[in-house]
Order: structure tokens, then sequence, then C-alpha cells
């Protein structure tokens, strides 16, 4: 059972100072899966997603990936085996695409770091997988949100892991882009295999790209399970504080929320 | 990399180095004692006259390499604060890194005088210093999980810059006559340290540090992605920001230790460099460094030339350039 459980944490709790922000969270993420926590802000979604990615520390509980608690490894061992794509990532705007698109080789590479074919092969395939490769040589600077956004997953993809977070990956984009980065994403889960965890705001994109989806409120889960289970009245309710209309998208058979009114 | 900026890399390296021969060519001819390019060719493959070779090996070769080798510790130290900081005003001497090797380096004179100076003793006793301000400004400068506001860190060096100046003003009263002039000369950044000994004393410290921090261009790539990204790849951020800062501590100390009291260079030439050759650290390094070494070597050679009457300190001269160049980036930088 605990193997396909890609990422999995046991009585997490993080808290800012005296704040909890998340309470004894316990979620199992499966493996191969596209999984999406959603929630309303300040629910402890992006927190959870940082506390995985090792930038916040939790005040107690663990946090497994693969069954191995995530302290008692390397650093560098835990970035071959998950990718991280922050909420806004920066870059000098000077850095060409392939400049960037190589710092994913990092976690594999000693000392100097100088790139060998192999990596520059891995590299070449990121950026074909992610239609970045006319841009390799333009800087970073000269690209719209969703070309960038493309970099970053590129770069994820460079660190060859199987397993990839994001938070909220679709932030500042239009339709249209937001579209393109999940299909993406989709993409990349059914034909390379990649277990996918991502924080996202639109409930409905949410419902048309996962496997999984985790609702939280109050640093607590709600409800987890598949769109259907959680895309219902009754969760939104008790995650959103939101009186929905659900209804069923034909074309696959997922979840949607057609309206939404506020509960007084 | 393509082709295009290739050729643009290397058209400035070669530009640089070029410029660096030159200066120092016009370098090795000017002052008082008048040569001829022929004397200073026949007195650099061991055919000169006694007078010419005291000139030229004595006194103006080894000022040009200590001036050279200062210019690269100082920028490659700069370079690499703002690598840590990702902030670009970062530099060891308006951070107060300077003042605080300074400060240590003159408590030391003040005992024992010039005279007796150990060139081992010298630049541990100025990372000392160096090291004293860095932690100093550490402690009030970072808190953990914020990233750092330029102004903040800037503040905190105007603050342990004066702190430490103040200190030194303190210890130069109880100072002699030549102990004092010794001091003014150091605080206004002229090389003073431009004998053979000191160049072996400084030679090692600028070549290991600087080798060091060259193998590390990619952390400090890495590192230029934000934090986040780079704990995502893998990068153990704390010991490796403590081993950097270290490094650059310790060379913009050993520069500063024969140096005297140099601002700027540590700000204009890394920043002109990633101006030039973009922010790969693997490229750019280098050629901060070169820049480093040809900005110094050429305000000081200015200093030595400008006036007839009396030398004007290199870092007077660096000054005079740095300035504006420092209020233009305080104006462009976020």
């Amino acid at each position: 059972m605990e193997n396909q459980k890609s990422l999995a944490t046991k009585d997490l709790s993080i808290s800012y100072g005296e704040k909890v922000i998340v309470d004894n969270l316990n979620i199992q993420i499966p493996k191969g899966k596209i999984t999406t926590i959603i929630g309303p802000n300040g629910c402890g979604k992006s927190t959870t997603l940082k506390s995985i990615s090792r930038i916040l520390k939790p005040k107690t509980g663990s946090i497994y990936i693969s069954g191995k608690e995530i302290y008692e490894l390397s650093t560098k061992e835990i970035a071959k085996q998950m990718a991280i794509l922050p909420q806004t990532p920066q870059a000098p705007g000077r850095i060409t695409v392939r400049e960037l698109v190589s710092y994913g080789r990092f976690p594999h590479k000693k000392g100097f770091g100088s790139l060998k074919n192999e990596d520059k092969n891995i590299i070449n395939w990121a950026l074909k997988a992610t239609n970045m490769d006319e841009y390799k040589n333009v800087s970073i600077g000269e690209l719209s949100g969703g070309q960038r956004q493309r970099v970053w997953i590129a770069m994820a993809l460079a660190q060859q892991t199987e397993l990839i977070l994001l938070d909220e990956p679709t932030t500042y984009l239009d339709l249209s882009h937001q579209l393109e980065i999940l299909t993406l994403l989709q993409e990349l889960n059914i034909k390379e295999k990649r277990t996918i965890v991502m924080v996202l705001h639109d409930l409905n994109l949410a419902s048309r790209f996962s496997d999984y989806i985790i609702s939280m409120r109050n640093g607590k889960v709600i409800t987890s399970g598949s769109p259907k289970e959680v895309m219902t009245k009754k969760t939104l309710k008790n995650v959103f504080n939101i009186d929905a209309q659900i209804s069923i998208d034909h074309r696959n058979n997922k979840p949607i929320c057609v309206m939404y009114d506020l509960i007084s | 990399m393509n082709r295009k900026m290739n050729i643009k890399v290397i058209t400035v390296y070669i530009s640089i180095i070029i410029l660096l021969i030159s200066v120092t060519i016009f370098s090795i001819n000017s002052g008082d004692i008048d040569m001829s390019v022929t004397d200073i060719i026949s007195t650099l493959i061991g055919n000169g006259t006694a007078q010419q070779n005291l000139t030229i090996f004595e006194l103006r070769l080894p000022r040009i390499i200590i001036s050279i080798l200062i210019g690269i510790g100082i920028a490659t130290s700069g370079a690499t604060l703002q690598g840590l900081t990702g902030n670009d005003l970062a530099d060891p001497g308006i951070l107060g890194i300077s003042s605080g090797a300074g400060f240590f380096v003159l408590i030391y004179i003040a005992i024992f005088s010039t005279m007796g100076i150990s060139t081992v003793l010298l630049p541990l006793l100025a990372f000392l210093g160096g090291l004293t301000a860095a932690t100093v400004i550490y402690f009030l400068t970072f808190k953990r999980g914020e990233k750092i506001s330029p102004t903040r860190l800037l503040l905190t060096g105007v603050a342990v810059n004066t702190g430490m100046n103040a200190a030194t003003l303190f210890v130069t009263l109880s100072l002699n006559r030549q102990q004092f002039e010794f001091t003014q000369l150091w605080t206004a950044g002229s090389i003073w340290g431009d004998e053979w000994r000191y160049i072996i004393a400084l030679l090692p410290i600028v070549v290991i540090l600087f080798a060091f921090i060259y193998y590390k261009s990619n952390v400090l790539n890495i590192l230029n992605i934000g934090q986040e990204t780079a704990i995502g790849l893998g990068l153990d951020i704390n010991k490796e920001f403590i081993k950097l800062s270290v490094a650059a501590v310790a060379l913009a100390s050993g520069s500063v230790a024969v140096g005297g009291s140099i601002l700027f260079v540590g700000l204009i030439a890394p920043h002109l460099a990633r101006k030039l050759v973009g922010p790969n650290h693997k490229i750019f390094l280098p050629a901060s460094a070169l820049l480093g070494g040809l900005l110094l070597l050429t305000a000081d050679t200015v200093g030595r030339i400008a006036l007839s009457s009396t030398e004007i300190p290199a870092g007077i001269v660096v000054s005079i350039i740095g300035t504006p160049y420092f209020l233009y980036l305080l104006k462009t930088s976020k």
C-alpha cells in the first residue's frame, strides 16, 4: 500500500510563529496521478506545499517521499525525486531559456557541474516537450508569461523527477494559456508517468485535469477523492462557504460548477 | 549559448586583456624617472642599469601587480556578495567589511608600527576584522525565511562602516605622527603594500579563493533564480552561504589589508561585467575579476601621475568615478 503513495504527510502541523496554519494534516498523494489541492485563501494549501518542498520547516509531524522521511534524506537526494515550481519564480531577465533549463540538472551534478552529453540530451528533450525549443537562445525577460511558465516547467522536467509540485502554475495567465499549461502537465502525466501535485484556484480546471482532489479549510482536509467525490454541493459549502450548482460535463464526464452563490 | 553570444563574450575578454596590458605598459612607463619603451624592454629582459632595475623591479612592477591583485580580490568578493544577497549594491567597501578588516589592521599597526609588519599575521588579522563586520551585518540584516531588502542591507552596511571608522579614528588618536599619517593614507585607499613580500602574501590568497568561488559558479547561478527554486533544486543553502560568504570576506580582507580602504571596485567591476557578458557566473566571474584589476590599476596610475607634486590615493580616484556610478545603480535598482 505505501508503495503506491509517492508522497504522504503524517500528523503534519505548520505554524508561522504562534499562528497554526496547518493542523495535524494527513494526506496521501497517489503515484502516477494528477492531484490538486483546492481551498479558500489562507486554508494552508500553499503552506503545505511549501513544507513538502522543505522551504518551511514543519512544527510537528512528518513528510514521506516514497516511504522515507524527507529530513532523513539529503536535500540533493530529494531534488532527484521531486521538482518544485514556486508560485512566482524569479529569474534574472538576461538568462537564456536554455541556461535556465540546464539548472534543472543541478541535483545530478557535482562540483563545477559541466554538462555532459547525457545532460544536454535531457535538456533538449525538456525544451521540446514544453515546445520551447525554438526559444532556447532567447532571454527570459523577452518571453510572455505563458512561455516563461513553460520554461520553468521545462527546468523541472530536466530535473528528471518522478514527482512534480506546482504552486498555482496558472496564476497571472489568461484563459488560453492556463489551459495550455494544464494540458502540458496532463501530457507529461500520461506520457511520462510523472506524478503531479498542484494547487489551483479554478475549481472547474481542477475537476477537469485532476484524478484526485484534496479540499482544505483552516489547515485541515475536508474531503479528498476523485473529482466526483469532492465537487459536491456539500463539500463546496463546507470548504468555500458557497452554494454551488454542480453539473456534469458530458465531454469528459467530470463535474463542473456552473454557478454559485454566497451563503450568508 | 549561441554563436553570436560566444563571439561577444570573446570580444569582451580580448578587449579587457588588451586594455589591461596597455595600462600596465603605460603604468611602467610613467613616473618621475623617464624611461623609453626600449629602456623598459631591455630592463625587463635583464639588461638594465642599477637605477633602471630599481625603478622597474622594486618600485613600479610590484605596485602594478599588487594593484591588479587587489582589484581582482575586491571585484570577486563584491561579485560573490552580490550573488549571495541577490543585491547589486552589495560591495565589501560599502557594507563595512573592508573597514572592519582595516580596523584590525590599524590596531596592529598602532601597536607594532609599520616597521615590524608580519605578512602572515597581517592578512589573518584583516580577515578576523572583516569577519567581525560581516557577522554583525548578518545578524542585523537577515531574518529567517525573508528576502533581504536592499535598503536594509545598505543601511546596516553604512552603520557598520561608520561604526568601524569611528573606532578606527579613536585608535588613531593614540598614534604617533608617522602612524597617524599611515592611517590617513590607508583610509584614503592608498596602495601601500607595494613590495614583493606583500605580493607573495596576497597572491596565494587571491588565486586560491578565486578558484574556490569560480568552482562554485553553479551554486551562485542557482541562488540567482531565487531561494525557493534553489532549495527545490537540492541546494543546501545554509552551508553554501556560509562557505561562500567566508571566502568573499577573506578575499576582501586580504586585499584591503595591503590596499587600504577602497570603495566601489567591488560594485562597479561585477556590475559592468554582468552588463557585458551576462549573468552566468562561469562566464562573468573572470570578466569581473579582470575588470577589477584594470579599474584599480588605472586608478592607481592616474593617481600617481595626475599631480606632479604628490600622489592621489587610488581609493580616491576610484571614488571619483564610483560615486556617480553608485548613485546611478541606487536609482535603477529595485
